[in-house]
């Protein structure tokens, strides 16, 4: 039983014990209570302003905690935190390094920072952390001299040179064209594989979506949810149906409530789907038109053809059954509407997909240098 | 013990099998993990930055240039000088009190420019948030800037002097002056060595004073402006204390006069005047003991690496 528990001890990574930071009266991180597995890969999300870089700077030691404690590898980070940093490799914010310095001779300095002895291997780790992160050609010019995606691509390897246990990223793909980003997402799966715990600070959902297992969401300092991001997205999967008349979809509504009553667990809600605010007077009786002909069914996406089978029975026939997967970005705008404004939730916004672009962020521009 | 040790996730049995990894990690070898070690290692990566640093090669060569100059000045002087005194100058001891002396007037402001810029550039460009997440302690970072700053001065000292040793010898061997080595002894060495170890210590306790400031303000300017204010100040406040004093008396007069014997520049004065003289029997009119002026020299390093730690210890790392 022991060996059980303390099995389970050595697999959290990061723990978090109600920590709160304050700065004067803003509470830029309000008792959170983080859990993080070993070989997670973790997203940390939240707008911009929310808290998850004061978060990552308390458990990097860089900013004390005004309450609360975090414990690292099971170590507590206020006193061991060398020892904890020594298996840690992290990119806070957009990196900065000494712009005098090469991108190679800045690594190399980091190298003696962080205890690695003077050794033609350790030279070697160096080229191979710039080759991994397509630096390799560019690394004898001075830092000054690169670009935004250059500079994140170094501290990505800086990230990386001592091989570490836990990589933190904040914000990694900042800066980086849609190519490079499409790597660092790509080299976080491959170090995931690789059995890294990796806790990955964004504000682009959909990159979180792709490669995360585990997902923390923080509004205004508060953790709103955590959890898995499977478990997230079935959160936010509905089916839209659309019937010809408004009096079909009353009828429709009142079956599917029945079903619902009389034993089809797997439908959590029905409602008539609210039509989205619009700027354009025509297009808005238009879409009030729609609304009330609508319905949305809280019901996994496969669902749908016993949906249509059951209103086919009543001869009730849909004109357009959609079945919705779930994304992150609904997901989070639902928890953190619902966070803001208590017993609102994504039919605020119609019960209709996001309307930005997948791989669009939906918390703002993000921090720009 | 082996100096180095493997890192233990790092070991060749654990790289990656997957398929379509294109990369082999390699071993990285970690070195030792005493404190001292720690710290030898710091204070290496701090003299490579200052070695990499523009600054400090041209602060290097402003330094050396003036020298030169200096010396070659005294040689013009020489030419008109028919008495040879003045080329007695170009050559040891005095030529060493020159040496030093050209080091420690202008270039004090050098060396605290280099300690600022190293303590308070590293909040200024941000870099203080990528050492202090790379696993030694707030206070080894500090004591190796204090540890590479403390090497800058010996070095500089050092090769200044005997810059000036050289470029003296040289110049005078144009002038045929004979060379008389009669001050050589064993007593002679031994307080020159006294009198270039001051020297370091004045630079030093400025580089302190400049990486006080850099840190207390989080910046370049702040080091380099509380250094070289403290530097000029000093003097005005002793110069004004002497002159008050004599306007008031009682406590306040006694206080006032007293005052001037815990400044920086004046225990510093003392002590080098004392061995000048030994070396170069110049007279000193300095009546405070050598034990009193290094006590006082120690409590100002003491207090002020005390409070730079303290701060660096306590304080939390924003933007």
């Amino acid at each position: 039983m022991n060996d059980i528990i303390l099995s389970a001890e050595n697999d959290i990574i990061i723990s978090t014990s109600r920590l709160t930071k304050a700065f004067g009266n803003l509470v830029a991180v309000n008792d959170l209570n983080l859990r993080v597995m070993r070989g997670d890969v973790f997203g940390f999300l939240g707008p911009n302003g929310s808290g998850k870089t004061t978060t990552i700077r308390m458990l990097l030691g860089l900013i004390r905690p005004t309450a609360g404690r975090a414990f690292i590898f099971g170590l507590d980070n206020q006193y061991q935190l060398p020892r904890i940093l020594r298996r840690i490799g992290a990119v806070v914010e957009t990196p900065v390094f000494y712009p005098y310095l090469s991108g190679r001779d800045n690594l190399r300095i980091l190298a003696a920072a962080s205890d690695m002895a003077r050794h033609p291997l350790n030279d070697q780790r160096i080229e191979e952390v710039l080759e991994l992160v397509e630096l390799r050609a560019q690394a004898g010019l001075a830092y000054h001299t690169y670009s935004l995606g250059m500079k994140q691509r170094l501290g990505i390897a800086a990230a990386l040179l001592t091989d570490p246990e836990l990589i933190l990223l904040d914000e990694p793909t900042n800066g980086l064209d849609p190519v490079g980003m499409v790597e660092i997402r790509q080299l976080i799966v491959r170090l995931a594989q690789q059995g890294k715990t990796i806790f990955l600070s964004s504000h682009i959902l959909h990159e979180v979506q792709q490669v995360c297992n585990r997902v923390a969401i923080l509004h205004r300092g508060n953790l709103i949810k955590q959890g898995d991001v499977a478990a997230l997205l079935r959160q936010s999967e509905h089916i839209l149906i659309r019937m010809k008349s408004s009096a079909e979809a009353q009828a429709a509504l009142q079956l599917l409530q029945e079903a619902r009553e009389g034993g089809a667990t797997w439908i959590k809600a029905v409602a008539a789907a609210g039509a989205g605010p619009s700027e354009q007077p025509g297009k808005a009786s238009e879409a009030r038109g729609e609304a009330a002909t609508t319905l949305r069914v809280e019901a996994p996406a496969e669902r749908s053809a016993e949906i249509n089978a059951l209103l086919a029975r009543r001869d009730l026939f849909a004109a357009e059954i959609h079945p919705h997967e779930g994304s992150l970005e609904e997901a989070f705008l639902e928890l953190t509407a619902a966070a803001q404004f208590p017993g609102a939730s994504a039919s605020a916004f119609g019960g209709l997909p996001s309307p930005l672009p997948p791989g669009r962020s939906m918390l703002g521009e993000g921090k720009r240098q | 013990m082996h100096p180095t040790e493997t890192h233990p996730s790092s070991t060749p049995a654990r790289e990656c099998q997957q398929p379509g990894y294109d990369f082999v990690r390699p071993s990285v070898l970690l070195g030792r993990r005493d404190y001292l070690s720690v710290l030898l290692r710091l204070i290496a990566m701090e003299l490579y930055k200052l070695r990499r640093r523009p600054l400090t090669r041209i602060s290097a060569l402003i330094a050396l240039f003036t020298t030169f100059l200096v010396f070659f000045a005294l040689f013009l002087f020489s030419t008109g000088d028919d008495s040879g005194q003045v080329v007695r100058l170009l050559l040891p001891p005095t030529s060493i009190n020159i040496a030093v002396q050209t080091a420690l007037t202008p270039f004090t402001i050098l060396i605290i420019i280099l300690a600022g810029s190293a303590a308070g550039g590293e909040y200024t460009q941000g870099t203080i948030r990528l050492l202090f997440t790379r696993g030694p302690t707030r206070t080894q970072f500090l004591l190796a800037k204090v540890g590479a700053m403390l090497i800058c001065c010996i070095l500089g000292i050092s090769g200044l002097s005997i810059s000036g040793l050289v470029i003296g010898y040289l110049l005078s061997l144009l002038r045929q002056v004979p060379d008389s080595g009669s001050f050589l002894t064993t007593s002679w060495l031994l307080h020159t060595f006294l009198f270039l170890l001051l020297a370091i210590v004045n630079w030093f306790i400025f580089a302190v004073i400049a990486l006080f400031f850099g840190i207390l303000g989080r910046s370049s300017a702040a080091g380099i402006g509380g250094g070289i204010v403290w530097y000029l100040l000093e003097p005005i406040i002793g110069q004004v204390c002497q002159l008050s004093s004599e306007l008031v008396q009682g406590p306040v007069s006694t206080f006032l006069r007293a005052l001037p014997d815990y400044l920086i520049g004046n225990n510093l004065a003392t002590l080098m005047a004392h061995q000048g003289y030994y070396i170069f029997g110049s007279s000193s009119i300095s009546t405070l003991p050598d034990a009193e002026a290094l006590a006082v020299l120690l409590a100002y390093i003491v207090l002020l690496l005390g409070i730079a730690g303290w701060l660096n210890h306590r304080r939390d790392i924003t933007n």
